[in-house]
């Protein structure tokens, strides 16, 4: 784990690494059941944190109530389940009714429209809100409290609402002395038809210290752990059309990843030796399609699966886990994502932020985004609050520190696409500080050249 | 409630979780009504009326329904009943505020003709009248109520309309009877000879006796249904309460030519703000058998009201519960301890709404009967009083409906005075062509929006379960009450009915329980009437097979250009309008009035029949046809110009009506068992048409040729009832829309008018299979942009098709049409047989349903739903399907040469058993004959066969090992590698030549997995959505909804797919 360039040897620190994701790993494989039991359980746990919640913001006298027991025009406060009707939303009947066999639907990215209506479920039963809540700005599957009155029509007149805010956190036990990094990456994109693989094999030289000056050495040096937030394969190694193809045409061919995943495998093996790398699953890589998404299987990784359990680890997503004493929680971006798609809300950090305070890392699961039909747990619900909370494949860097009002300090970190940005993250643990880090190649000059941007101030 | 399918092994039981908090709804056990709260009632009525002044203040009100009733005694200054007892007609309406209304009318008597004998003297019709009365009323001896049958005879003026007579009027008797059910007596002893004492005995012909007394009555006081009534003050009398006999507000009594009736025009469009009530019950059935109302309770009704008219929610919702129920909001729940006094309530609660319309799914025939039935059963006495007469009885009434349209269906008959039941289930058979016509279906196909399907066992287990699983019940019962108003509103059926009243003249209840026949009486009587004209009671024969329309015979082909098709508008009224065919200028072939008139004066139609010239008389028929054709025109015209949307729907509604019954003119003339067939019309009209058609072509085929400086000569390739198709050899559709515009305008001047060709339409491309079967892109408002891919008598709607089908050739088509790529509609239809015999269809598109109409003796020959149903009862009584249910089955492959009946099975045991679905079957028949029909013209008949149903596609199969019956049992199941198939001895997933290829293999496996998962979020989560709640179970069984299989299968895929992926080893390091 050490690079020797110039005659000068700079010795990488190890890295003290705790993975905490078994809940999002431990699944009996059953599909047998419903849905409802995530919602049951999600407002099962949440009951209290949203009713001190809304006795903090509203006063402990407020007038909690069931729906089934509102009374017209009396004002109250309601706990529940949000859930937003959106005309607009792909829906897979429509898709397959043969009444509708012509795409009606049309291509959309967002699924927000005018016709957006907002309701809020408790165990019980639903009504529907109005008022004082923007539907584009909320989410399906949040736990929320309302304060209003029932109208005439038999709709819920919301005056304000409010989310359970940040979870409780603990502190961070040795905050390192030295300048130790964090290096994130997203969406490598390995297997697309513009394929960035140099770039990729730029990064990775760069993190082993083959590249750049006596700075960059040092720098690199202090890189103690890498985590791959995810899609490290191409949408385009998802050969969608193998699936409806004809069998007797493809019968004898292979899954389109295979290639890809021997390239991901190649690059891994030269960085495994010398820094630990985390590897996480994401929408695109070949494993289970619904979140939780379970660690790559190992057989995929024939040349650096050696090195598992020492530097190596193929993990879950979302992931959660303590480095240094930090503690990390993050997706590889489909939570976000999804949520960009079923509101108007474009900022990714204004998302992220909003998950924390609804302390669910995914209210849109199992809605609009697969999940699995979990019993007697959530594990989306976030019960401690993170010291950074990323998510990856975002359209660009961003970072913003979010304060609770218990003290909490949370590093939100929107972790760019490397396929599209060729940039990478690098976070520091001292601090909590992070910069953004870019290859940028310019084929023009014949030279591969290659520059570290000037630390971003924090925002 | 509709009727269900059964199937009860799929259901997860409901939500047992929210069960945990019944502890905190136990109080509602307390709250448990005997009755309705009498506040809650008074809310539910209608605004009171403010006093009337009846010296100064008019009433003018719509009248909803017109009946009669017999009555014995008189009301002061009305007519009185002479003989005992007489017909009042009573009228009911409502105002424009709102306020319900009954009026009687006096002194109306019903009466029909005879023609008089050569030589009747006017001064004997007293001697006749005496005669006959008495004759009457020794024929009804034991009805000591009448002491006088016949009232009077007059001497009139009067012709009979059937043929042509030159010799004008000639004398009639006007024979008036006390009640109309006398008419028929009456009728009868006329024509079985009657002799008085200055005549012999002489069989008497009979004209009008079979008009009904409503339609006689509204045609000679010139009402039509629906339309607005003034009485004038002063001309009526008020009921006061005691003599009151209806529930209505107001009760008035008026002599029957004291009043004014509007015709339906201008202002007096408007319609009055009808009171709608839809309802839906639930019924706690037993495990297996259909509820009946002598043992099964009904558990919840729920009921919706709203205004005609108004948009928005209904303003009245209510469910009325057995047992507790937690409360729903917008809602109100009103839970009962009895059944006895929940349908009291129900009952109470319809009459203090007084809807005018009831509605809902299926009442017709299912929920009132049952209703009526379970509470005789249970002896609620004061149920059964539901239409708007205080001490009429509702009763119930089997009858026969025979149509040709329809074909003969058994209805029930509910007697309701004063309301007009609209039952959406009914109404939508009569109008619209469905593959199903579940409530879930209609829903979805006209709403775009699901709604749950609660199978019977469930509603009996959520009915035993606490509060909570009762509101659930009732959420469902709700949905089941509004969409039928939802429907009413969309399809706009109450609208279109009431103007097809007003344009045919009948009440708004016969539109729905009456046929075709009765409009077209109602029209022709009002003109008859006028022009002095008697029809004629002719006695109903079923001789004279009927020629439809011939075709040309089809050139079939695949055409890539423009084919122009020219059709007639209105072809057959068209026809009777030119040639002025009707009744009233047939030449009888038996008579001698031909002999009497010159050549000149008549015409001979192609059928071999002869008519007068409209320069001699004037039809009657074509004056209907014209009258309702300017109509239409004036309603269109109106229509453009009309900015208030309200008043365009009516207007729209209106010129639907008078198409509508434009077209049916025709068919009445040849209806064989009508009341007044006549085939020398439809037989001339048929045939006329088939010469317009043949001459078109000829008139086409020699105008637009080379000789006549045209690009190429034009062919007539295909030529249907009312249109001809025109291959003009132009290549665009521009070109072709000029030709087709000027073709039309050219032939049109050859023929009669009105009969107008008109360009419509041009197909680009155009696929013509055979007769009645052809495909084509439709342009016709745009030569650029077509408007749609028209398909006729193609597999597309016919339920005994899998749909699979249908799918397919449909997807062909739009390939071959729309794309103009034959070859990939051939990759794409080899694709699906490969994907068939790889077991890789869903199996919701390989189902064929059937209804079980009769039990398995009463089947002649063995039937495949039959038989499956015989075997589902073995398996499980309960889940079986009951007669009358409509069963879905598949085919599976059984022994070599089984017979096809033998091998139906239900889907759901397919799939739980993993079956092999037969799927050499399907190809061969159900794909194979329609994919040859469309793709033959396109490849020729030889290659056609060869490219789709031979070669590589066809090679593949995929055969899956059921859990059930043969060798399974003995079978012993081995590892085998998931890389190379090969058996292996050891644990894991791949033999050791495979080793190296493990992640291969992996990746392909893990593939399948994730499509799955995806697969089953998606379904699942969209039943959560359709469902309305986040937090309750699934139980939705609608077999109709594509998705219920799929989720079902997608399960089973995904358990086997994990235990495939399970045996890689875990992922977690």
């Amino acid at each position: 784990m050490e690079s020797n360039y110039d005659g000068l040897t700079y010795a990488r620190p190890t890295c003290s690494r705790e993975n905490l994701s078994q809940k999002f790993c431990k699944l009996e494989d059953k599909y047998s059941r419903q849905y409802a039991h995530i919602y049951f359980m999600r407002s099962e746990l949440m009951k209290n944190r949203i009713e001190s919640a809304a006795k903090k913001k509203w006063g402990a006298e407020i007038n909690i109530k069931k729906l089934s027991d509102v009374v017209k025009g009396e004002k109250c406060c309601l706990l529940g389940t949000l859930f937003k009707i959106m005309p607009l939303q792909p829906s897979i009947l429509k898709e397959i009714s043969e009444e509708f066999s012509v795409p009606l639907q049309s291509e959309r990215m967002r699924f927000t429209g005018e016709d957006d209506k907002l309701v809020l479920e408790d165990s019980m039963q639903r009504i529907s809100l109005v008022g004082n809540i923007i539907s584009h700005e909320c989410f399906t599957g949040s736990i929320i409290a309302v304060l209003g009155h029932e109208s005439e029509h038999g709709q819920f007149e919301v005056e304000d609402y409010t989310y359970p805010g940040l979870p409780p956190q603990t502190e961070i036990v040795h905050v390192p002395k030295d300048d130790e990094y964090v290096l994130f990456v997203s969406g490598l994109g390995i297997g697309a038809k513009k394929e960035k693989t140099m770039q990729i094999q730029l990064l990775i030289d760069y993190i082993l210290g083959m590249l750049g000056g006596k700075e960059d050495h040092e720098l690199c040096a202090k890189i103690i752990h890498v985590i791959v937030a995810g899609n490290s394969l191409s949408k385009d190694t998802l050969d969608k059309e193998f699936q409806s193809k004809a069998k007797y045409l493809t019968y004898k061919s292979e899954a389109s990843s295979v290639k890809a995943m021997c390239d991901l495998d190649f690059f891994l093996s030269q960085l495994v030796p010398f820094v630990s790398v985390d590897i996480m699953s994401g929408e695109f890589d070949p494993t289970n399609h619904v979140l939780p998404q379970k660690p790559m299987h190992p057989c995929m990784f024939p040349s650096a699966r050696s090195f598992h359990g020492s530097t190596f680890h193929s993990v879950s997503n979302p992931y959660e886990c303590r480095i240094e004493g930090v503690h990390f929680l993050g997706t590889s971006g489909q939570n976000i994502n999804n949520l960009y798609a079923y509101s108007t809300i474009n900022d990714g950090l204004r998302l992220l932020s909003d998950t924390l305070q609804l302390q669910h890392l995914a209210p849109t699961a199992p809605d609009t985004l697969g999940s699995f039909p979990f019993y007697d747990i959530d594990p989306f619900i976030i019960d401690e609050c993170p010291h950074v909370y990323f998510c990856g494949n975002q359209p660009h860097f961003a970072s913003e520190v979010k304060l609770g009002e218990d003290g909490q300090k949370t590093l939100l970190l929107s972790i760019p696409e490397f396929s599209k940005t060729s940039c990478a993250v690098l976070l520091n643990l001292k601090d909590l500080t992070c910069e953004e880090l870019c290859i940028d190649v310019d084929w023009k000059e014949e030279v591969d050249n290659m520059e570290t941007d000037d630390p971003e101030p924090e925002k | 409630m509709e009727k269900r399918k059964k199937d009860a092994q799929d259901m997860p039981l409901s939500s047992k979780r929210c069960c945990t908090e019944q502890d905190s709804y136990t109080k509602d056990n307390i709250n448990l009504l005997a009755s309705l709260p009498e506040t809650d009632v008074a809310k539910w009525m209608r605004t009171p009326l403010t006093k009337l002044d009846i010296k100064s203040d008019p009433i003018i009100f719509q009248q909803i329904d017109v009946d009669h009733y017999i009555a014995d005694s008189a009301i002061s200054d009305m007519p009185v009943p002479e003989g005992g007892a007489a017909p009042v007609i009573r009228m009911f309406g409502l105002t424009m505020e709102g306020h319900s209304i009954v009026c009687h009318v006096h002194g109306f008597l019903p009466y029909f003709y005879v023609q008089a004998m050569n030589g009747f003297q006017e001064e004997h019709c007293d001697e006749f009248q005496s005669t006959l009365n008495e004759l009457v009323l020794k024929e009804m001896r034991g009805n000591k109520d009448l002491t006088k049958a016949v009232y009077k005879v007059e001497c009139c003026q009067k012709q009979n309309m059937y043929g042509y007579s030159s010799s004008g009027k000639s004398t009639f008797l006007k024979i008036t009877v006390a009640v109309p059910r006398l008419v028929a007596t009456t009728k009868r002893m006329l024509e079985s000879g009657f002799r008085t004492p200055s005549y012999p005995e002489y069989v008497y012909q009979v004209f009008e006796s079979f008009i009904d007394f409503e339609i006689r009555f509204m045609t000679d006081c010139d009402l039509v249904g629906c339309n607005w009534i003034e009485l004038n003050p002063g001309k009526y009398q008020i009921r006061d309460a005691a003599a009151m006999i209806s529930t209505a507000q107001v009760e008035v009594d008026v002599k029957f030519d004291d009043f004014t009736s509007h015709a339906p025009d201008g202002d007096w469009q408007k319609i009055a703000p009808l009171r709608i009530l839809s309802f839906d019950i639930e019924c706690a059935g037993r495990k297996g058998v259909f509820p009946v109302p002598d043992v099964d309770p009904v558990i919840q009704i729920a009921s919706m009201v709203k205004c005609q008219g108004s948009t928005g929610e209904p303003f009245i919702k209510v469910i009325f519960t057995l047992n507790s129920c937690s409360s729903i909001v917008g809602s109100h729940v009103y839970s009962f301890k009895k059944e006895e006094n929940m349908l009291q309530a129900f009952s109470n609660f319809l009459r203090a709404v007084d809807p005018d319309i009831i509605t809902g799914y299926n009442i017709q025939n299912f929920d009132l009967p049952f209703l009526i039935n379970r509470a005789a059963h249970l002896k609620v006495a004061k149920f059964p009083y539901l239409g708007r007469i205080k001490d009429s009885v509702t009763r119930i009434k089997d009858t026969k409906f025979q149509s040709k349209q329809m074909g003969s269906r058994e209805m029930k008959n509910i007697n309701m005075e004063g309301r007009v039941q609209f039952d959406v289930f009914v109404a939508l058979l009569r109008e619209k062509k469905l593959r199903s016509y579940t409530l879930n279906a209609v829903s979805f196909h006209f709403l775009g929006e699901q709604k749950e399907d609660v199978h019977h066992s469930i509603i009996t287990e959520l009915q035993h379960g606490n509060s909570q699983t009762r509101r659930r019940l009732a959420v469902y019962c709700l949905k089941d009450a509004l969409l039928p108003l939802r429907l009413l509103d969309k399809l706009m059926f109450i609208i279109n009915y009431m103007e097809m009243a007003r344009v045919t003249g009948v009440p708004l209840s016969y539109l729905l329980v009456r046929g075709q026949s009765i409009k077209v009486i109602s029209q022709l009587l009002r003109k008859t009437r006028a022009e002095g004209l008697l029809m004629p009671v002719i006695p109903t024969s079923n001789n004279d097979e009927f020629t439809g329309a011939t075709v040309i015979e089809p050139l079939k082909g695949y055409y890539n250009i423009p084919i122009t098709t020219l059709d007639f508008s209105s072809l057959y009224p068209s026809i009777m309008q030119a040639h002025n065919l009707c009744y009233t200028t047939l030449l009888m072939k038996t008579g001698k009035e031909r002999d009497k008139l010159s050549p000149e004066d008549y015409i001979r139609t192609p059928s071999g029949d002869y008519f007068v010239k409209s320069s001699i008389r004037k039809g009657l028929l074509p004056e209907i046809l014209e009258s309702l054709l300017t109509a239409r025109r004036n309603a269109k015209a109106m229509m453009k110009v009309e900015k208030d949307p309200f008043k365009r729907s009516v207007l729209d509604g209106r010129q639907l009506a008078l198409k509508i019954s434009c077209n049916s003119v025709y068919g009445f003339t040849g209806a064989q068992i009508g009341k007044l067939p006549c085939l020398e019309i439809s037989g001339s009209v048929t045939a006329f048409g088939r010469l317009m058609i043949d001459q078109t072509k000829q008139h086409v085929e020699s105008q637009y040729t080379i000789e006549n400086g045209y690009e190429h000569d034009a062919k007539v390739i295909y030529g249907d009832t009312d249109s001809v198709m025109v291959k003009f050899g132009v290549k665009t559709v521009a070109e072709s829309f000029k030709l087709g515009q000027e073709a039309a305008k050219f032939v049109s001047e050859k023929f009669v008018k009105p009969i107008n060709l008109e360009f419509e339409k041009v197909y680009y491309p155009y696929l013509l299979i055979s007769k009645k079967r052809y495909a084509g892109l439709y342009f016709s408002s745009s030569a650029d942009v077509h408007d749609k891919m028209d398909c006729k008598g193609i597999e597309t709607v016919r339920r005994d098709n899998a749909p699979l089908t249908a799918k397919l050739i449909n997807t062909c088509l739009e390939k071959l049409l729309i794309d103009r790529n034959p070859d990939s509609a051939v990759t794409h239809a080899k694709e699906v047989i490969s994907d068939l015999l790889c077991n890789r269809i869903d199996i919701s598109q390989l189902i064929i349903t059937k209804e079980l109409t009769k039990t398995k003796e009463e089947y002649a020959a063995k039937q495949a739903h039959v038989e499956l149903a015989e075997r589902m009862k073995k398996r499980d009584a309960g889940s079986a399907p009951q007669l009358g249910d409509r069963v879905p089955f598949v085919i599976i492959s059984g022994a070599k040469g089984q017979a096809a009946y033998l091998k139906s099975e239900d889907p759901i045991y397919v799939l739980e058993n993993n079956l092999q679905i037969d799927t050499e079957h399907y190809l061969k028949h159900q794909l194979s004959q329609p994919l040859l029909r469309i793709f033959e013209p396109v490849l020729g008949e030889s290659k056609a066969e060869s490219v789709l149903l031979k070669g590589d596609h066809t090679r593949v199969k995929k055969v899956v090992a059921s859990k059930v019956g043969g060798l399974m049992a003995f079978a012993k199941k081995r590892n085998t590698c998931i890389g190379c198939k090969a058996g292996m001895s050891e644990d894991g997933a791949v033999c050791k030549h495979c080793r190296d290829r493990e992640s291969q293999i992996y990746q392909k496996e893990i593939i399948k997995l994730s499509a799955l998962e995806e697969k089953f979020s998606r379904l699942w989560t969209q039943c959560q959505r359709c469902q309305g709640s986040l937090h309750e179970e699934v139980i939705c069984t609608s077999r109709d909804c594509p998705i219920f299989y799929m989720r079902k299968k997608v399960r089973i895929d995904l358990e086997s797919q994990t235990s495939v992926m399970r045996r890689f080893g875990s992922p977690v390091w």
